[in-house]
């Protein structure tokens, strides 16, 4: 009986592909280095499991848990407008931090601390994807949409425009491009993915509290966009394999009880470092970070 | 940011293709490998298997290390004295490192690679999600959380912390009955601890209320709140809260010559509140479960020591009555689930590290005294 366990896994990496996939086109390639990006994982995943707990349909919670958070995307690209690089991910980082304590403490609508308990698992079209293999195969679909949405985008000349802001945003507005609009609807669409993202978390895990979402959560997303090579979607998927798969093998070997967290931890890290020694631009990065 | 010529990136997509063959087949692997090697040894059937989910990393680590600590004390206690009707206890203790993704990963392979026949572990966040898992997979559960919903339709997990309404009922029982105090104010914290005290008092205690009031998590000065309070005089005063803010409260209280018998749950104890509130703190009644009086806790204070070369934390103590009250049901009940959830349901008298236990609603009955501090 591994399947289960497996299964389990799998739906991780659909989960974490699509938060990645999203956090790609910020980072990778509109040159967005976005540390709120968890606030809009954890937007979708409140605004879906709120709305569930209320008893609306599944494809409503999980379209709207995507959509408001496409419109905090929109919101936070107004006062970021004009930041850049360092500056941008100190201003985006404190965004995250103010959701956080808006969801921590506007107890009459997130029940603070206690989290939301029971959340209903999806239907859709009369179907029940309560058991986690039918789960793991409506994540499968979401994130394969996902990818091929983010990879249309890349490739279209709006995404050929993206690319140029990043490069050279001077350059890009000289040739006539608004490129505050550009930025805008990049940011917008990542979230929106990190939304739908979020929401299937929530119904996956039936359980969301304020923990889920601080900071620190968005170590291991920023990790896989940066081993897998930023501005590169196959580099993101081959990394969100890898890194949610790396940690349990780890379990498997005997360790004495006594260091069992920290030694995993380590082992952990120091695999990362290896991969970053030997490919400072990730697996299949075109650009470095600035 | 530049992008790089293609010729280049040809060799390296040569290494990023080699490293990352590498890294997947290591996986394999060594999951293969260790997974088959694990199973194939006799000596491990004979053993009885316990899983266990403490936060090891993370920022509860250290409550996850008192856990295990407790844990591994009760394993090597029970073996060395020939284990459960002759078959050793084996613990296997996962980390959550506080996340409940990993809390699920962490299950998944302890309730299906290893086979474990019963599980303990801390942490709502983590316990929350894994609810349903335990009940669909039959898994008689301790768990160590003070969330209010936990035990909602379940039937195979048992509580094992005492929750705030009981803390509150001896606290309760003690002022009216004992101390003979019927007057009472309440000052509670504005947060979601501080108001479901407040609610198990007022539902609870049996004299007057004079007055309800609410301060501030990180207020530093109360003084205009407490001159109304003192014009009620108050026999006693139920502080709901913890932290640096209420020892200012309580340091207020006293300057202003409020002479009221203070009491709180057990977080006023902290020593950050005492820290704060100074000489002021002396004469405060609160609940506490663990009685430091009690043979029991001497005893096992000294051996955790002489073991492990520090003072035991609450949760050492309670993972090892987890462990114990397991190994009890095992042994009476012979690895049957629906039977040792009986058995456990209906324990009474239990001799364990705190004293003695009972279960009722499947929640551990702690004994709880009251303490004054000095």
């Amino acid at each position: 009986m591994i399947l289960g366990y497996l299964t389990h896994l799998l739906i991780l990496i659909g989960i974490y592909l699509i938060l990645a996939l999203s956090l790609q086109l910020a980072v990778g390639f509109a040159g967005l280095l976005n540390l709120g990006h968890i606030a809009f994982f954890c937007i979708g995943a409140y605004t879906s499991a709120l709305l569930a707990l209320k008893g609306f349909p599944f494809w409503l919670c999980f379209l709207l848990g995507g959509f408001l958070a496409m419109l905090f995307g929109f919101l936070l690209s107004f006062p970021t407008n004009k930041l850049k690089g360092d500056y941008l991910a100190l201003a985006t980082m404190g965004f995250s931090f103010v959701i956080y304590a808006i969801v921590l403490n506007w107890t009459s609508l997130t029940r603070g601390p206690l989290g939301l308990p029971g959340i209903p698992r999806p239907t859709l079209f009369g179907i029940s994807f309560s058991d986690n293999f039918s789960f793991l195969i409506l994540t499968t679909a979401v994130a394969l949409i996902s990818y091929l949405i983010i990879k249309k985008i890349t490739t279209s000349p709006f995404g050929k425009v993206l690319e140029a802001v990043r490069d050279d945003e001077l350059a890009t507005k000289v040739l006539g491009k608004n490129t505050f609009k550009i930025k805008t609807y990049a940011l917008g669409i990542s979230a929106f993915f990190a939304g739908i993202a979020g929401s299937l978390y929530a119904h996956y895990i039936t359980f969301i509290d304020p923990t889920s979402f601080t900071l620190l959560e968005l170590i291991p997303v920023l990790c896989i966009v940066i081993i897998g090579g930023l501005a590169s979607l196959k580099g993101t998927v081959l990394a969100t394999i890898i890194l949610v798969l790396l940690p349990e093998p780890l379990r498997f070997i005997g360790f004495p009880s006594s260091i069992i967290g920290p030694a995993r931890q380590m082992i952990y890290a120091l695999i990362l470092l290896l991969i970053l020694l030997y490919k400072p631009k990730g697996f299949y990065g075109k650009v470095e970070l600035e | 940011m530049r992008v790089e010529k293609n010729n280049q990136e040809k060799s390296m997509n040569k290494t990023t293709k080699i490293i990352s063959l590498l890294v997947c087949i290591g996986i394999l692997i060594t999951g293969i490998w260790l997974g088959t090697v694990k199973k194939s040894n006799k000596e491990e059937r004979e053993t009885i298997k316990i899983g266990a989910i403490f936060p090891l990393t993370g920022n509860a680590a250290k409550k996850g290390e008192y856990e295990s600590q407790g844990a591994l004390m009760a394993v090597e206690e029970i073996n060395s004295q020939g284990g459960i009707n002759g078959r050793k206890i084996e613990l296997l203790i996962e980390d959550s490192g506080t996340d409940p993704k990993k809390g699920i990963s962490a299950f998944r392979k302890l309730v299906e690679m290893d086979k474990v026949c019963c599980l303990i572990g801390a942490l709502s966040s983590v316990g929350m999600p894994l609810k349903g898992l335990i009940e669909k997979n039959k898994i008689p559960t301790i768990w160590v959380s003070g969330h209010p919903d936990f035990l909602t339709g379940t039937k195979y997990i048992f509580r094992n912390l005492p929750t705030s309404a009981q803390f509150v009922e001896a606290l309760s029982n003690f002022i009216y009955y004992q101390l003979k105090l019927s007057k009472i104010g309440i000052l509670y914290m504005n947060d979601d601890y501080g108001v479901s005290l407040k609610n198990e008092f007022k539902k609870i205690f049996p004299g007057t209320i004079l007055f309800e009031e609410r301060y501030d998590k990180d207020g530093k000065d109360f003084r205009t709140q407490l001159i109304k309070i003192k014009e009620k005089n108050p026999q006693v005063i139920f502080i709901g809260g913890y932290g640096t803010a209420t020892g200012i409260l309580i340091k207020q209280l006293r300057e202003m010559k409020v002479t009221a018998q203070l009491c709180g749950p057990i977080g006023i104890a902290q020593a950050d509140t005492k820290k704060t509130a100074g000489s002021a703190i002396k004469g405060v009644i609160y609940p506490e479960f663990i009685d430091d009086s009690k043979e029991e806790v001497k005893k096992f204070k000294e051996k955790y020591k002489a073991k492990y070369k520090q003072e035991p934390g609450v949760d050492s103590f309670l993972g090892y009555n987890s462990v114990k009250l397991l190994a009890y049901g095992i042994e009476k009940s012979d690895l049957n689930s629906e039977l040792i959830v009986e058995t456990l349901s209906n324990l009474k008298n239990f001799k364990s590290a705190t004293g003695m236990l009972n279960i009722k609603n499947k929640e551990v009955q702690y004994e709880i005294t009251i303490k004054k501090i000095e």
